[in-house]
Protein backbone atom coordinates (compact mmCIF):
# COMPACT_ATOMS: atom_id res chain seq x y z
CA UNK A 1 0.00 0.00 0.00
CA UNK A 2 1.42 3.35 -1.00
CA UNK A 3 2.17 5.88 1.72
CA UNK A 4 -0.73 8.24 2.34
CA UNK A 5 -0.13 11.96 2.42
CA UNK A 6 -1.32 13.10 5.85
CA UNK A 7 -2.24 16.47 4.39
CA UNK A 8 -4.59 15.13 1.70
CA UNK A 9 -7.62 15.19 3.97
CA UNK A 10 -6.59 18.66 5.15
CA UNK A 11 -6.49 19.73 1.49
CA UNK A 12 -9.92 18.28 0.82
CA UNK A 13 -11.45 19.97 3.84
CA UNK A 14 -9.85 23.29 2.92
CA UNK A 15 -11.15 22.99 -0.64
CA UNK A 16 -14.66 22.47 0.70
CA UNK A 17 -14.27 25.41 3.07
CA UNK A 18 -12.89 27.61 0.31
CA UNK A 19 -15.79 26.81 -1.97
CA UNK A 20 -18.32 27.39 0.81
CA UNK A 21 -16.76 30.63 1.96
CA UNK A 22 -16.48 31.94 -1.59
CA UNK A 23 -20.14 31.17 -2.17
CA UNK A 24 -21.00 33.02 1.02
CA UNK A 25 -18.77 35.94 0.07
CA UNK A 26 -20.30 36.09 -3.41
CA UNK A 27 -23.79 36.31 -1.91
CA UNK A 28 -22.89 38.75 0.83
CA UNK A 29 -21.24 41.30 -1.45
CA UNK A 30 -24.15 41.23 -3.87
CA UNK A 31 -25.86 44.23 -2.28
CA UNK A 32 -26.43 47.81 -3.32
CA UNK A 33 -25.12 49.56 -0.17
CA UNK A 34 -21.70 47.99 -0.77
CA UNK A 35 -21.79 49.13 -4.40
CA UNK A 36 -22.64 52.66 -3.22
CA UNK A 37 -19.81 52.52 -0.70
CA UNK A 38 -17.39 51.38 -3.40
CA UNK A 39 -18.59 54.22 -5.59
CA UNK A 40 -17.98 56.75 -2.83
CA UNK A 41 -14.61 55.16 -2.11
CA UNK A 42 -13.54 55.36 -5.76
CA UNK A 43 -14.66 59.01 -5.95
CA UNK A 44 -12.85 59.93 -2.73
CA UNK A 45 -9.69 58.13 -3.78
CA UNK A 46 -9.76 59.78 -7.22
CA UNK A 47 -10.22 63.23 -5.65
CA UNK A 48 -7.38 62.57 -3.24
CA UNK A 49 -5.04 61.47 -6.04
CA UNK A 50 -6.05 64.50 -8.15
CA UNK A 51 -5.25 66.86 -5.26
CA UNK A 52 -1.99 65.07 -4.56
CA UNK A 53 -0.97 65.40 -8.20
CA UNK A 54 -1.90 69.07 -8.30
CA UNK A 55 0.10 69.82 -5.16
CA UNK A 56 3.03 67.76 -6.37
CA UNK A 57 3.16 69.70 -9.64
CA UNK A 58 2.82 72.98 -7.77
CA UNK A 59 5.63 72.20 -5.36
CA UNK A 60 7.90 70.92 -8.10
CA UNK A 61 7.15 74.06 -10.08
CA UNK A 62 8.12 76.33 -7.17
CA UNK A 63 11.32 74.39 -6.63
CA UNK A 64 11.99 74.21 -10.35
CA UNK A 65 12.24 70.42 -10.22
CA UNK A 66 11.29 68.15 -13.09
CA UNK A 67 8.43 65.80 -12.30
CA UNK A 68 7.54 62.37 -13.66
CA UNK A 69 5.29 64.17 -16.14
CA UNK A 70 8.27 66.01 -17.61
CA UNK A 71 10.17 62.76 -17.92
CA UNK A 72 7.12 61.15 -19.55
CA UNK A 73 6.92 64.03 -22.05
CA UNK A 74 10.61 63.59 -22.89
CA UNK A 75 10.10 59.84 -23.35
CA UNK A 76 7.17 60.56 -25.68
CA UNK A 77 9.61 62.27 -28.04
CA UNK A 78 11.77 59.15 -28.07
CA UNK A 79 8.73 57.00 -28.82
CA UNK A 80 7.85 59.34 -31.68
CA UNK A 81 11.41 59.05 -33.02
CA UNK A 82 11.12 55.27 -32.75
CA UNK A 83 7.86 55.35 -34.70
CA UNK A 84 9.48 57.49 -37.39
CA UNK A 85 12.40 55.06 -37.67
CA UNK A 86 9.90 52.22 -38.03
CA UNK A 87 8.12 54.08 -40.82
CA UNK A 88 11.48 54.80 -42.52
CA UNK A 89 12.45 51.15 -42.19
CA UNK A 90 9.19 50.11 -43.84
CA UNK A 91 9.79 52.60 -46.65
CA UNK A 92 13.31 51.23 -47.13
CA UNK A 93 11.82 47.75 -47.34
CA UNK A 94 9.37 48.93 -49.97
CA UNK A 95 12.23 50.55 -51.88
CA UNK A 96 14.28 47.37 -51.55
CA UNK A 97 11.36 45.39 -52.88
CA UNK A 98 10.85 47.76 -55.81
CA UNK A 99 14.61 47.68 -56.51
CA UNK A 100 14.53 43.91 -56.39
CA UNK A 101 11.59 43.93 -58.81
CA UNK A 102 13.36 46.44 -61.10
CA UNK A 103 16.59 44.41 -60.99
CA UNK A 104 14.62 41.29 -61.84
CA UNK A 105 13.00 43.06 -64.79
CA UNK A 106 16.39 44.41 -65.90
CA UNK A 107 17.98 40.99 -65.62
CA UNK A 108 15.16 39.53 -67.66
CA UNK A 109 15.60 42.22 -70.31
CA UNK A 110 19.38 41.77 -70.35
CA UNK A 111 18.87 38.05 -70.72
CA UNK A 112 16.59 38.66 -73.71
CA UNK A 113 19.15 41.06 -75.26
CA UNK A 114 21.88 38.47 -74.72
CA UNK A 115 19.76 35.80 -76.35
CA UNK A 116 19.01 38.14 -79.24
CA UNK A 117 22.71 39.02 -79.65
CA UNK A 118 23.60 35.33 -79.63
CA UNK A 119 20.98 34.71 -82.26
CA UNK A 120 22.29 37.60 -84.38
CA UNK A 121 25.82 36.31 -83.88
CA UNK A 122 24.93 32.83 -85.09
CA UNK A 123 22.98 34.32 -88.02
CA UNK A 124 25.98 36.51 -88.76
CA UNK A 125 28.27 33.49 -88.73
CA UNK A 126 25.94 31.61 -91.06
CA UNK A 127 25.80 34.62 -93.40
CA UNK A 128 29.60 34.96 -93.26
CA UNK A 129 29.99 31.32 -94.23
CA UNK A 130 27.52 31.71 -97.05
CA UNK A 131 29.31 34.88 -98.11
CA UNK A 132 32.63 33.05 -98.06
CA UNK A 133 31.10 30.32 -100.21
CA UNK A 134 29.66 32.93 -102.57
CA UNK A 135 33.10 34.62 -102.76
CA UNK A 136 34.62 31.27 -103.64
CA UNK A 137 32.01 30.77 -106.32
CA UNK A 138 32.68 34.29 -107.55
CA UNK A 139 36.43 33.58 -107.61
CA UNK A 140 35.79 30.39 -109.52
CA UNK A 141 33.60 32.31 -111.93
CA UNK A 142 36.37 34.90 -112.35
CA UNK A 143 38.88 32.16 -112.99
CA UNK A 144 36.55 30.52 -115.50
CA UNK A 145 35.95 33.89 -117.11
CA UNK A 146 39.68 34.45 -117.41
CA UNK A 147 40.17 30.99 -118.89
CA UNK A 148 37.37 31.56 -121.38
CA UNK A 149 38.88 34.87 -122.39
CA UNK A 150 42.26 33.23 -122.83
CA UNK A 151 40.67 30.59 -124.99
CA UNK A 152 38.97 33.28 -127.07
CA UNK A 153 42.28 35.08 -127.63
CA UNK A 154 44.35 31.98 -128.60
CA UNK A 155 41.94 29.72 -130.64
CA UNK A 156 43.68 30.28 -134.08
CA UNK A 157 47.04 29.28 -132.82
CA UNK A 158 45.75 26.14 -131.31
CA UNK A 159 43.68 25.25 -134.43
CA UNK A 160 46.59 25.66 -136.75
CA UNK B 1 13.73 6.60 8.86
CA UNK B 2 11.38 7.13 11.72
CA UNK B 3 7.67 6.69 11.54
CA UNK B 4 4.93 7.37 14.04
CA UNK B 5 2.07 4.94 13.61
CA UNK B 6 -1.27 5.79 15.02
CA UNK B 7 -3.58 3.25 16.60
CA UNK B 8 -6.59 4.53 14.74
CA UNK B 9 -6.66 5.02 10.99
CA UNK B 10 -4.72 8.28 10.96
CA UNK B 11 -2.17 8.69 8.14
CA UNK B 12 1.41 7.92 9.00
CA UNK B 13 3.81 10.80 9.42
CA UNK B 14 7.16 10.15 7.87
CA UNK B 15 9.80 12.24 9.62
CA UNK B 16 12.06 12.48 6.55
CA UNK B 17 9.22 13.62 4.28
CA UNK B 18 8.00 16.08 6.91
CA UNK B 19 11.48 17.59 7.38
CA UNK B 20 11.78 17.96 3.63
CA UNK B 21 8.29 19.46 3.42
CA UNK B 22 8.82 22.15 6.04
CA UNK B 23 12.35 22.89 4.86
CA UNK B 24 11.00 23.51 1.37
CA UNK B 25 8.21 25.72 2.72
CA UNK B 26 10.77 27.73 4.69
CA UNK B 27 12.90 28.09 1.55
CA UNK B 28 9.91 29.16 -0.57
CA UNK B 29 9.02 31.82 2.01
CA UNK B 30 12.54 33.14 2.51
CA UNK B 31 14.31 32.77 -0.81
CA UNK B 32 13.92 35.18 -3.73
CA UNK B 33 11.55 34.26 -6.52
CA UNK B 34 12.97 31.93 -9.20
CA UNK B 35 14.46 33.16 -12.46
CA UNK B 36 12.47 32.14 -15.46
CA UNK B 37 14.47 31.14 -18.50
CA UNK B 38 12.74 31.25 -21.84
CA UNK B 39 13.10 28.81 -24.70
CA UNK B 40 15.69 30.00 -27.29
CA UNK B 41 14.43 33.24 -28.75
CA UNK B 42 15.44 36.32 -30.67
CA UNK B 43 13.92 39.80 -30.56
CA UNK B 44 12.66 40.62 -34.05
CA UNK B 45 11.13 44.02 -33.39
CA UNK B 46 10.86 46.40 -30.48
CA UNK B 47 8.62 49.39 -30.01
CA UNK B 48 8.27 51.35 -26.81
CA UNK B 49 7.94 48.59 -24.17
CA UNK B 50 6.68 45.95 -26.57
CA UNK B 51 8.91 43.24 -27.96
CA UNK B 52 8.20 40.77 -30.73
CA UNK B 53 10.00 37.53 -29.86
CA UNK B 54 10.83 34.81 -32.36
CA UNK B 55 11.13 31.25 -31.09
CA UNK B 56 12.41 29.10 -33.96
CA UNK B 57 11.34 25.46 -34.20
CA UNK B 58 14.25 23.08 -33.60
CA UNK B 59 12.86 20.94 -36.43
CA UNK B 60 10.55 22.98 -38.63
CA UNK B 61 7.56 21.02 -39.92
CA UNK B 62 5.19 23.81 -40.89
CA UNK B 63 5.66 26.84 -43.11
CA UNK B 64 2.80 28.73 -41.47
CA UNK B 65 4.20 30.41 -38.36
CA UNK B 66 2.21 31.01 -35.18
CA UNK B 67 1.71 34.45 -33.69
CA UNK B 68 0.78 34.46 -30.00
CA UNK B 69 -0.99 37.41 -28.39
CA UNK B 70 -1.38 37.33 -24.62
CA UNK B 71 -3.57 39.46 -22.36
CA UNK B 72 -2.81 43.12 -21.75
CA UNK B 73 -3.52 42.61 -18.06
CA UNK B 74 -0.83 40.03 -17.28
CA UNK B 75 2.72 39.26 -18.28
CA UNK B 76 3.20 37.03 -21.29
CA UNK B 77 5.92 34.83 -19.81
CA UNK B 78 3.23 32.48 -18.47
CA UNK B 79 3.32 31.05 -22.01
CA UNK B 80 6.97 30.12 -21.55
CA UNK B 81 7.20 29.53 -17.83
CA UNK B 82 9.17 26.30 -17.54
CA UNK B 83 10.95 23.87 -19.80
CA UNK B 84 8.30 21.17 -19.51
CA UNK B 85 5.21 23.31 -19.15
CA UNK B 86 6.04 25.89 -21.78
CA UNK B 87 3.27 26.48 -24.32
CA UNK B 88 5.78 28.12 -26.66
CA UNK B 89 8.41 25.43 -26.07
CA UNK B 90 5.91 22.66 -26.81
CA UNK B 91 4.61 24.40 -29.92
CA UNK B 92 8.11 24.92 -31.29
CA UNK B 93 8.96 21.27 -30.50
CA UNK B 94 5.90 20.31 -32.55
CA UNK B 95 7.51 22.02 -35.54
CA UNK B 96 6.02 25.53 -35.57
CA UNK B 97 8.00 28.76 -35.70
CA UNK B 98 6.47 30.83 -32.92
CA UNK B 99 6.25 34.61 -32.62
CA UNK B 100 5.14 36.16 -29.33
CA UNK B 101 4.13 39.76 -28.84
CA UNK B 102 5.05 40.86 -25.33
CA UNK B 103 3.10 44.06 -24.65
CA UNK B 104 5.35 45.21 -21.81
CA UNK B 105 4.19 47.28 -18.87
CA UNK B 106 3.13 50.85 -19.76
CA UNK B 107 4.68 53.84 -18.02
CA UNK B 108 3.24 57.32 -17.48
CA UNK B 109 4.20 58.26 -21.04
CA UNK B 110 1.77 55.57 -22.29
CA UNK B 111 -1.26 56.85 -20.39
CA UNK B 112 -3.03 57.79 -23.62
CA UNK B 113 -2.60 54.43 -25.33
CA UNK B 114 -6.02 53.13 -26.33
CA UNK B 115 -7.13 49.76 -27.64
CA UNK B 116 -7.00 51.38 -31.10
CA UNK B 117 -3.25 52.01 -30.62
CA UNK B 118 -2.66 48.55 -29.26
CA UNK B 119 -4.42 46.97 -32.25
CA UNK B 120 -3.14 49.11 -35.12
CA UNK B 121 0.18 50.54 -33.91
CA UNK B 122 1.41 47.46 -32.12
CA UNK B 123 -0.43 44.25 -33.01
CA UNK B 124 -0.94 44.84 -36.72
CA UNK B 125 2.62 46.14 -37.21
CA UNK B 126 4.01 43.17 -35.24
CA UNK B 127 2.07 40.69 -37.41
CA UNK B 128 3.44 42.45 -40.51
CA UNK B 129 6.97 42.20 -39.10
CA UNK B 130 6.51 38.52 -38.27
CA UNK B 131 5.25 37.83 -41.79
CA UNK B 132 8.24 39.63 -43.28
CA UNK B 133 10.71 37.99 -40.91
CA UNK B 134 9.37 34.51 -41.59
CA UNK B 135 9.00 35.00 -45.32
CA UNK B 136 5.69 33.13 -45.02
CA UNK B 137 2.68 34.04 -47.11
CA UNK B 138 0.20 33.39 -44.29
CA UNK B 139 0.19 33.26 -40.51
CA UNK B 140 -1.87 31.73 -37.69
CA UNK B 141 -2.99 34.18 -35.01
CA UNK B 142 -3.49 32.82 -31.50
CA UNK B 143 -5.05 35.11 -28.90
CA UNK B 144 -5.43 34.36 -25.22
CA UNK B 145 -7.90 36.15 -22.92
CA UNK B 146 -7.97 39.89 -23.79
CA UNK B 147 -5.27 39.05 -26.38
CA UNK B 148 -7.98 36.94 -28.06
CA UNK B 149 -10.40 39.87 -28.09
CA UNK B 150 -7.73 42.06 -29.70
CA UNK B 151 -6.84 39.31 -32.20
CA UNK B 152 -10.48 38.88 -33.19
CA UNK B 153 -10.87 42.65 -33.66
CA UNK B 154 -7.69 42.84 -35.74
CA UNK B 155 -8.71 39.87 -37.91
CA UNK B 156 -12.04 41.54 -38.63
CA UNK B 157 -10.38 44.82 -39.65
CA UNK B 158 -7.10 43.94 -41.35
CA UNK B 159 -6.27 42.69 -44.81
CA UNK B 160 -3.18 40.83 -43.57
CA UNK B 161 -3.09 37.16 -44.61
CA UNK B 162 -4.35 35.50 -41.41
CA UNK B 163 -4.90 31.86 -42.27
CA UNK B 164 -6.06 30.52 -38.90
CA UNK B 165 -7.43 32.23 -35.82
CA UNK B 166 -7.35 30.59 -32.38
CA UNK B 167 -9.20 32.31 -29.54
CA UNK B 168 -8.64 30.86 -26.09
CA UNK B 169 -10.52 31.87 -22.94
CA UNK B 170 -11.65 34.91 -24.87
CA UNK B 171 -14.13 37.45 -23.48
CA UNK B 172 -16.33 38.68 -26.34
CA UNK B 173 -19.75 39.04 -24.73
CA UNK B 174 -19.67 41.16 -21.58
CA UNK B 175 -23.37 40.91 -20.73
CA UNK B 176 -22.45 38.45 -17.99
CA UNK B 177 -19.13 38.66 -16.17
CA UNK B 178 -17.70 36.88 -13.19
CA UNK B 179 -18.99 39.31 -10.53
CA UNK B 180 -22.30 39.27 -8.61
CA UNK B 181 -25.40 40.35 -10.55
CA UNK B 182 -25.94 43.66 -8.81
CA UNK B 183 -22.34 44.65 -9.57
CA UNK B 184 -22.84 43.74 -13.24
CA UNK B 185 -25.95 45.93 -13.32
CA UNK B 186 -24.14 48.78 -11.53
CA UNK B 187 -21.38 48.60 -14.15
CA UNK B 188 -23.84 48.47 -17.02
CA UNK B 189 -25.96 51.34 -15.73
CA UNK B 190 -22.92 53.46 -15.03
CA UNK B 191 -23.50 53.62 -11.25
CA UNK B 192 -19.98 52.31 -10.89
CA UNK B 193 -17.78 54.31 -13.14
CA UNK B 194 -14.00 54.25 -13.29
CA UNK B 195 -13.45 57.25 -15.60
CA UNK B 196 -12.39 59.70 -12.92
CA UNK B 197 -10.29 57.01 -11.24
CA UNK B 198 -8.47 56.24 -14.51
CA UNK B 199 -7.97 59.95 -15.22
CA UNK B 200 -6.61 60.55 -11.74
CA UNK B 201 -4.13 57.68 -11.83
CA UNK B 202 -3.35 58.14 -15.57
CA UNK B 203 -1.74 54.70 -15.60
CA UNK B 204 -3.52 52.07 -13.52
CA UNK B 205 -0.97 50.81 -10.98
CA UNK B 206 -0.04 47.13 -11.06
CA UNK B 207 -1.06 46.81 -7.40
CA UNK B 208 -4.62 47.78 -8.35
CA UNK B 209 -4.82 45.14 -11.09
CA UNK B 210 -3.33 42.57 -8.73
CA UNK B 211 -5.93 43.51 -6.13
CA UNK B 212 -8.72 43.06 -8.71
CA UNK B 213 -7.43 39.59 -9.61
CA UNK B 214 -7.17 38.65 -5.96
CA UNK B 215 -10.65 40.02 -5.23
CA UNK B 216 -12.12 38.02 -8.12
CA UNK B 217 -10.73 34.85 -6.60
CA UNK B 218 -12.24 35.48 -3.17
CA UNK B 219 -10.78 33.33 -0.41
CA UNK B 220 -7.84 31.97 -2.29
CA UNK B 221 -6.18 29.66 0.20
CA UNK B 222 -6.04 26.77 -2.30
CA UNK B 223 -2.53 27.47 -3.65
CA UNK B 224 -1.01 27.74 -0.16
CA UNK B 225 -2.66 24.52 1.02
CA UNK B 226 -1.56 22.82 -2.21
CA UNK B 227 2.01 23.89 -1.50
CA UNK B 228 1.92 22.51 2.05
CA UNK B 229 0.36 19.27 0.85
CA UNK B 230 2.91 18.66 -1.88
CA UNK B 231 5.96 20.50 -0.54
CA UNK B 232 8.02 17.27 -0.45
CA UNK B 233 7.62 17.00 -4.23
CA UNK B 234 10.42 19.21 -5.60
CA UNK B 235 9.02 19.23 -9.14
CA UNK B 236 5.67 20.50 -7.93
CA UNK B 237 7.28 23.11 -5.67
CA UNK B 238 9.33 24.40 -8.59
CA UNK B 239 6.17 24.76 -10.70
CA UNK B 240 4.34 26.38 -7.79
CA UNK B 241 7.09 28.98 -7.27
CA UNK B 242 7.04 29.94 -10.94
CA UNK B 243 3.26 30.29 -10.85
CA UNK B 244 3.48 32.31 -7.61
CA UNK B 245 6.03 34.65 -9.17
CA UNK B 246 3.86 35.19 -12.22
CA UNK B 247 0.69 35.78 -10.17
CA UNK B 248 2.37 38.50 -8.11
CA UNK B 249 4.19 40.02 -11.07
CA UNK B 250 1.31 42.21 -12.20
CA UNK B 251 1.47 44.82 -14.95
CA UNK B 252 0.36 48.42 -15.13
CA UNK B 253 -2.36 49.36 -17.59
CA UNK B 254 -2.86 52.50 -19.64
CA UNK B 255 -5.64 54.69 -18.21
CA UNK B 256 -7.15 55.43 -21.63
CA UNK B 257 -7.37 51.72 -22.55
CA UNK B 258 -8.82 50.96 -19.09
CA UNK B 259 -11.57 53.54 -19.61
CA UNK B 260 -12.26 52.26 -23.10
CA UNK B 261 -12.53 48.67 -21.88
CA UNK B 262 -14.85 49.56 -19.02
CA UNK B 263 -17.11 51.84 -21.03
CA UNK B 264 -17.25 50.09 -24.39
CA UNK B 265 -17.02 46.49 -23.29
CA UNK B 266 -18.17 46.08 -19.68
CA UNK B 267 -20.73 48.89 -19.73
CA UNK B 268 -22.13 49.00 -23.26
CA UNK B 269 -21.03 45.56 -24.54
CA UNK B 270 -20.38 47.16 -27.93
CA UNK B 271 -18.29 44.38 -29.49
CA UNK B 272 -21.14 41.88 -29.59
CA UNK B 273 -23.61 44.54 -30.71
CA UNK B 274 -21.34 45.50 -33.60
CA UNK B 275 -21.12 49.09 -32.37
CA UNK B 276 -17.48 49.20 -31.33
CA UNK B 277 -15.23 51.49 -33.34
CA UNK B 278 -11.49 50.98 -33.62
CA UNK B 279 -9.43 53.48 -35.56
CA UNK B 280 -12.66 55.00 -36.85
CA UNK B 281 -13.80 51.67 -38.32
CA UNK B 282 -16.78 49.72 -37.05
CA UNK B 283 -15.71 46.32 -35.76
CA UNK B 284 -17.83 43.69 -37.51
CA UNK B 285 -16.88 40.23 -36.31
CA UNK B 286 -18.79 38.88 -39.31
CA UNK B 287 -15.77 39.96 -41.37
CA UNK B 288 -13.84 37.02 -39.89
CA UNK B 289 -13.82 34.40 -42.60
CA UNK B 290 -10.65 32.41 -41.83
CA UNK B 291 -10.58 29.03 -40.08
CA UNK B 292 -11.32 29.65 -36.41
CA UNK B 293 -10.89 27.61 -33.25
CA UNK B 294 -12.46 28.79 -29.99
CA UNK B 295 -11.23 27.19 -26.78
CA UNK B 296 -12.71 27.54 -23.31
CA UNK B 297 -11.75 25.72 -20.16
CA UNK B 298 -14.12 23.98 -17.77
CA UNK B 299 -12.77 25.50 -14.55
CA UNK B 300 -12.19 29.03 -15.83
CA UNK B 301 -12.86 31.41 -12.95
CA UNK B 302 -12.08 34.65 -14.78
CA UNK B 303 -13.75 34.35 -18.19
CA UNK B 304 -17.10 32.56 -18.35
CA UNK B 305 -17.92 30.12 -21.13
CA UNK B 306 -20.93 32.30 -21.96
CA UNK B 307 -18.52 35.17 -22.71
CA UNK B 308 -16.67 33.17 -25.40
CA UNK B 309 -19.48 31.16 -26.99
CA UNK B 310 -21.29 34.00 -28.85
CA UNK B 311 -18.24 34.51 -31.08
CA UNK B 312 -19.10 31.21 -32.80
CA UNK B 313 -22.32 32.73 -34.15
CA UNK B 314 -20.87 36.14 -34.87
CA UNK B 315 -18.07 35.10 -37.24
CA UNK B 316 -18.79 34.04 -40.81
CA UNK B 317 -16.03 31.42 -41.07
CA UNK B 318 -17.19 28.21 -42.67
CA UNK B 319 -14.49 26.24 -40.89
CA UNK B 320 -15.08 26.93 -37.19
CA UNK B 321 -14.50 24.64 -34.24
CA UNK B 322 -15.41 24.93 -30.57
CA UNK B 323 -13.39 23.03 -28.00
CA UNK B 324 -13.87 22.68 -24.25
CA UNK B 325 -10.72 21.76 -22.37
CA UNK B 326 -10.50 20.33 -18.86
CA UNK B 327 -8.43 23.09 -17.21
CA UNK B 328 -8.53 26.48 -15.49
CA UNK B 329 -7.98 29.95 -16.93
CA UNK B 330 -4.31 30.01 -15.94
CA UNK B 331 -3.54 26.29 -15.63
CA UNK B 332 -4.28 25.82 -19.35
CA UNK B 333 -1.11 27.83 -20.01
CA UNK B 334 0.81 26.91 -16.89
CA UNK B 335 0.85 23.20 -17.69
CA UNK B 336 1.67 23.74 -21.35
CA UNK B 337 -1.54 21.80 -22.08
CA UNK B 338 -2.66 24.57 -24.42
CA UNK B 339 -0.01 23.58 -26.99
CA UNK B 340 -1.35 20.00 -27.15
CA UNK B 341 -4.96 21.21 -27.25
CA UNK B 342 -4.47 23.32 -30.36
CA UNK B 343 -1.90 21.21 -32.24
CA UNK B 344 -4.30 18.66 -33.80
CA UNK B 345 -6.47 21.49 -35.17
CA UNK B 346 -3.56 23.64 -36.30
CA UNK B 347 -1.47 20.87 -37.85
CA UNK B 348 -4.17 20.09 -40.41
CA UNK B 349 -4.54 23.76 -41.28
CA UNK B 350 -0.88 24.76 -41.54
CA UNK B 351 1.20 24.45 -44.69
CA UNK B 352 3.68 21.61 -44.27
CA UNK B 353 7.37 21.94 -45.16
CA UNK B 354 7.98 19.98 -48.36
Amino acid sequence: MSEMNPYDSFLRVSEMWEKGLNGLLFQSIDNNPLIQMTKVGIEANSRYIERLKRNRELMANYMNLPTKNDVANAVKQTIQAEEKIDILEEKIWNLQESFALATDAQNKMLGEILEFTKHIHSEWQKTSLELAKLSEIKNEFEAMKELLQKEKEEPVLTAK
Amino acid sequence: MMAVKSLVNIPVLNLETETQRWNTIYKVMSEPKPDIESTPRKAVWKKNKSVLWYHPAPEKKYNTPLFLVYSLLNKAYILDISEEGSVIGNLSKQGYDVYLLDWGSPGLEDKDLTLDNYIFDYLEVAVKRALRHSGAKEISLIGYCIGGTLSAILTSLTDLPIKNLVLAAVPIDYSDVIVPNKWVKALQKGTLNFDRFADAYEVIPSEFLYAIFMALQGFNIGPTINLVTRAHDQKYVDKWRRMDKWMKDAVTFSGAAFKQMFNELYKDNKLVKGEMKIGGNKVELTNIKCSTLVITSTRDELVLESQSLPVMDLISSEDKTYQLVEAGHVSLCLTGQFAFAIDPWLSTRSNKVK
